[in-house]
C-alpha cells in the first residue's frame, strides 16, 4: 500500500523542479525580496548547508542523497523521494525497506481526515480565538477516540502565563507537530478546559491523506518558530493540507493574522466537507443540559453530596422512578468531575464519592437518561468574519461627523450573534477615525485590547462577570477636539440571563485616563455599570448601558451616562447599527448619535 | 492559563504511565479521579496552545511508556485507554452505554452482534469490575477479563 508505481516523466530540468510550487511546499519555502526562505527553523531538516534559503541546492542535495544513500534519504523524505522518482523517471531503491515509517504509518492506519475545532469556553473570551487540529481515522469509522490526532503547538514548560503570552506572540518558542491518541485531546479540551468540540470530516481522497501523512513524517521533530498571530497551529495545518492537495494555496490568503475560525471556514470552503459536522459538547455544556432536567432541590443536593455534606444515599428517593434517580446520580457524578478538575480535587476525597455514585447508578436498569445535548444553531465557522470595517455618520452635540472604523478581530455585543458566545466580546487592534464637518479627520480611538466576559450566573455555575480595556481615545466630552488620552480600565461583578435571550449585569468599575494635557496628568474613576443585552432575534439585538462614576484628579467630577445600541444583521457579513449616547459630567452634558454599516471579512 | 491546563493534562497522563509494572502495558496504574489539576484562573490569558513536551511522534519509538519494541500491542492499547479514561469508562459501564465503553468493545474486538450483551454484562457486574474507590486500570481490566471468562457468551474472547 505504501509504494507507488514509478512513471517515466520528461521533466529533468533541475531549475524548473526547484521552483515547482510543490517542491516549495515540501520545503516550506516562501518567496522573499531576495529569494526564498523556509519557515522551517531546524537545520537538520535540510540536506544542503544553505537549504533554508536555497530550494535548488536542497533539490540537488536530495537527488544526490537518493542516488547515493537511498534507504536513508528516501525513508526520511518519502514524499520528496516519490515526487522526484516521478519527475525524473528514476526508481530509487530503499522506499520499500523503511521499517520505522511503515510501522508508524500502519499504526495510524489512515483512511480519512477530520478537522477538529475546539471552540470557545466559559469565561475565557480569548479562547474564542480557537484552536485547530486534525484527526486521522482508520477505515471503519468507529474508533474516533483511539484515532490519532495531529497537533501543532509551541514547546514550552513555562508556567507564568504572561511570559508564555509574550514569548508566544514574538516567536520565541519552537512549534512542532505531535501525534497522540484523540482521546487525550478530548479529555483536555472537553473536560479540562470545557470547550465544545466541532468535528468536520474533510473531503480528502485516500491518496491525498497518504501524501499528507508521509509529509508529516518528514516533519518529525522539525521545528517552526511559533508566532501566536500568524505562524500558529492553524497556519501549519494549512501548510499540511497544501501538500495533501497541491492545487490548494491556502497560506497565501493571510498577511497579518491567522485566526483559527477563519481557517476553518477556508478549509471547509476549499477542501470541502465529506459529512455533516459533529458536535462534542464540553463537560460544562453537558452539565447545563443535565441540570435542565432537575429541579433546584435536586441540584443543590447533588452539589452537597459532591461537597461531602450529604451521603450518596440521600440523593436518591424510592418514591421517584428509576429515570429520575439515575439522572440525579449522573448529574452529581458529572458535577464531581467538573469541580475536581476545576478546583484540583484529590483521589482520596473524590474517588470514594465517585465510586458510591456509580455503584448506585449501575443498579438502575436505565441506559441513556438525558438524551443528546442540543447542538447550537450556528456552528462557529458560520459566524461573521473576524475583521471588520465600519462606516458611520453621526453627530456629537450638533456637530456632524463621519466615522471610519477598522478592527482586526473579533466580535462585540452588537455584531451578528450567531456562532459566538453569549456575553463575550473581544476587540483586538481597533481603530476609529472621525471627520467632523468643521475640521480635519482625526484619530478618535485606538483599541489595543477590549474584553468583555459577561458570563451569567446559573444554579450550577457562578462565574465572575468582568470587563477589561486598554486603549487610547478622546477624553469624554462635548468638544470633539478633546485630547487623546490613555484609557485603561476594568469592571468586575455579576451577570444573569433570563431565558436565553436577555443578559443583564452589574459591575463595580475602575478606570484610569492619563495624558499630560489633563489637570493633574490623569483622572482615576470609580463607579458602577449596569446594563442589559437583549437578543431580540438571532439577527438583531438591543443594548442599554448605564454608568455612574466619580472622577478624581484635580477636581472631583460626577459622571453619569446612558448608552443605547441597536443592531441588525443584514446578511452573515453585513450589519447595521444605531447608537445613541447621553453623558453628563458635572454641569456639562452631551449627546452623540450614530448610524453605521459594518462589513466583516 | 492554557499552560496550567497543559501541565495538568501532562500530570494526568504521566500519573498513569508511571507504574507500568503489569504485562498488559502502560497506564495500568491509574485510578479513578487520579489526576491532579490546577485551578484555572479567570485572568486574561492569550492562549498560545502550548505543550509541555512529549510532542513527538512517540508511537514507533515507544516513548509513550509502552512496550519497548516500538509497536503498541492491543493489550497495551487497552491499558493506555483505560488508564487515561477511567472516569468516562466508569460512567459508561454504570449506564451500560457510551463512547468510552464502545471503544473498549472495539479494542477487545467484540463482534457487533455481541456488543449489546457486552454492555449489559459490564453494567450488571459494575461493582465487580470497578471494585473499589481506588481500583487501578490494571485491576479494572483484570476484573473485566474475569467477568467475561465466567460468562458463556464471552469466555471465548481472548484478551
Amino acid at each position: 500500500m505504501l509504494l507507488l508505481p514509478v512513471s517515466a516523466s520528461a521533466a529533468t530540468d533541475i531549475d524548473a523542479l526547484a521552483h515547482d510550487p510543490f517542491w516549495l511546499k515540501l520545503g516550506h519555502w516562501k518567496a522573499t525580496l531576495t529569494g526564498y526562505e523556509s519557515e522551517v527553523d531546524s537545520d537538520h531538516f535540510f540536506l544542503a548547508t544553505d537549504g533554508k534559503f536555497d530550494p535548488r541546492a536542497e533539490l540537488a542535495a536530495t537527488i544526490d542523497g537518493l542516488r547515493g544513500d537511498p534507504s536513508v534519504v528516501a525513508c526520511r523524505y518519502p514524499v520528496r523521494a516519490e515526487w522526484l522518482a516521478d519527475k525524473l523517471g528514476e526508481a530509487f531503491a530503499g522506499l520499500g525497506s523503511c521499517a520505522d515509517l511503515h510501522e508508524w504509518y500502519d499504526e495510524i492506519n489512515p483512511h480519512t481526515v477530520t478537522l477538529i475545532f475546539p471552540a470557545a469556553y466559559l469565561n475565557n473570551p480569548a479562547s474564542m480565538y480557537g484552536h485547530t487540529l486534525l484527526r486521522i481515522d482508520p477505515p471503519g469509522g468507529e474508533s474516533a477516540l483511539t484515532s490519532y490526532a495531529i497537533n501543532f503547538a509551541a514547546q514550552s514548560t513555562e508556567s507564568n502565563g504572561l511570559i508564555f503570552a509574550v514569548k508566544g506572540l514574538s516567536g520565541m518558542y519552537a512549534g512542532v507537530f505531535g501525534v497522540m491518541p484523540y482521546y487525550r485531546k478530548v479529555n483536555e479540551y472537553n473536560d479540562l478546559e470545557n470547550r465544545d468540540i466541532w468535528e468536520y470530516r474533510l473531503n480528502l481522497s485516500l491518496h491525498e491523506t497518504r501524501r499528507m501523512l508521509l509529509h508529516l513524517w518528514e516533519l518529525n521533530e522539525i521545528e517552526f518558530d511559533y508566532f501566536f498571530f500568524d505562524e500558529n497551529c492553524s497556519y501549519q495545518l494549512l501548510s499540511l493540507l497544501e501538500v495533501a492537495r497541491p492545487s490548494l494555496a491556502l497560506t497565501d490568503d493571510y498577511t497579518y493574522q491567522v485566526i483559527p475560525s477563519d481557517t476553518v471556514k477556508q478549509m471547509l470552503l476549499e477542501v470541502g466537507l465529506a459529512d455533516a459536522p459533529k458536535f462534542r459538547p464540553a463537560l460544562a455544556t453537558r452539565l447545563k443540559h443535565q441540570a435542565s432536567f432537575l429541579d433546584d432541590e435536586q441540584i443543590s443536593r447533588s452539589i452537597a453530596v459532591v461537597n461531602s455534606e450529604f451521603a450518596v444515599e440521600q440523593l436518591t428517593n424510592i418514591d421517584l422512578d428509576a429515570l429520575e434517580n439515575a439522572r440525579v446520580l449522573e448529574f452529581a457524578y458529572s458535577w464531581l468531575r467538573y469541580t475536581h478538575l476545576r478546583e484540583g480535587g484529590t483521589q482520596q476525597v473524590s474517588g470514594p464519592i465517585a465510586f458510591e455514585l456509580l455503584k448506585t447508578r449501575a443498579a438502575y436498569p436505565v441506559g441513556d437518561v438525558f438524551g443528546e445535548e442540543p447542538v447550537p444553531d450556528t456552528a462557529p465557522e458560520n459566524g461573521h468574519g473576524s475583521a471588520r470595517v465600519m462606516l458611520g455618520v453621526g453627530e456629537l452635540d450638533g456637530e456632524h461627523f463621519t466615522e471610519l472604523g477598522l478592527r482586526a478581530a473579533y466580535h462585540d455585543h452588537l455584531d451578528p450573534a450567531p456562532g459566538f458566545q453569549d456575553g463575550a466580546a473581544i476587540t483586538m487592534f481597533g481603530l476609529k477615525i472621525r471627520d467632523y464637518e468643521n475640521g480635519d479627520a482625526q484619530l478618535e480611538s485606538l483599541d489595543l485590547l477590549e474584553i468583555d466576559s459577561l458570563s451569567p450566573r446559573t444554579p450550577i455555575f457562578q462565574p465572575k462577570s468582568w470587563r477589561l480595556h486598554v486603549r487610547a481615545s478622546r477624553l469624554p466630552g462635548a468638544d470633539p477636539h478633546n485630547p487623546l488620552v490613555v484609557d485603561v480600565g476594568g469592571a468586575l461583578g455579576a451577570s444573569w440571563q433570563l431565558d436565553d435571550s436577555l443578559l443583564y449585569w452589574l459591575h463595580g468599575s475602575a478606570r484610569l485616563l492619563a495624558d499630560d494635557d489633563l489637570p493633574k496628568g490623569h483622572f482615576s474613576s470609580f463607579g458602577i455599570d449596569a446594563g442589559a443585552l437583549w437578543q431580540v432575534t438571532a439577527r438583531s439585538a438591543l443594548m442599554l448601558e448605564l454608568r455612574a462614576d466619580r472622577w478624581f484628579g484635580g477636581d472631583e467630577l460626577r459622571h453619569r451616562s446612558a448608552e443605547f445600541g441597536s443592531s441588525i444583521a443584514l446578511t452573515d457579513d453585513w450589519s447595521m447599527r444605531l447608537t445613541a449616547k447621553y453623558h453628563r459630567l458635572d454641569d456639562a452634558d452631551w449627546r452623540e448619535l450614530q448610524l453605521a454599516g459594518a462589513y466583516y471579512f | 492559563m492554557k499552560k496550567i491546563a497543559m501541565l495538568a493534562a501532562a500530570v494526568l497522563l504521566l500519573s498513569g504511565q508511571a507504574a507500568a509494572d503489569d504485562s498488559t502495558g502502560c497506564g495500568v496504574g491509574s485510578m479513578i479521579f487520579d489526576g491532579k489539576s490546577g485551578i484555572l484562573p479567570q485572568i486574561l490569558a492569550v492562549t498560545t496552545n502550548g505543550s509541555t513536551g512529549n510532542q513527538t511522534f512517540g508511537i514507533s519509538s515507544g516513548t509513550l511508556g509502552c512496550d519497548s519494541n516500538g509497536t503498541i500491542s492491543s493489550s497495551a492499547k487497552m491499558g493506555m485507554f483505560t488508564g487515561e479514561n477511567m472516569e468516562s469508562l466508569a460512567l459508561d459501564m454504570s449506564r451500560g452505554e457510551g463512547e468510552a465503553l464502545e471503544t473498549v468493545a472495539l479494542l477487545m474486538e467484540i463482534a457487533d452482534e455481541d456488543r449489546a450483551a457486552f454492555y449489559t454484562l459490564t453494567k450488571d457486574n459494575f461493582a465487580r469490575i470497578y471494585s473499589s474507590a481506588d481500583v487501578t486500570a490494571g485491576e479494572v481490566l483484570a476484573n473485566l477479563r474475569q467477568v467475561m471468562a465466567e460468562d458463556e457468551a464471552f469466555k471465548s474472547y481472548a484478551i
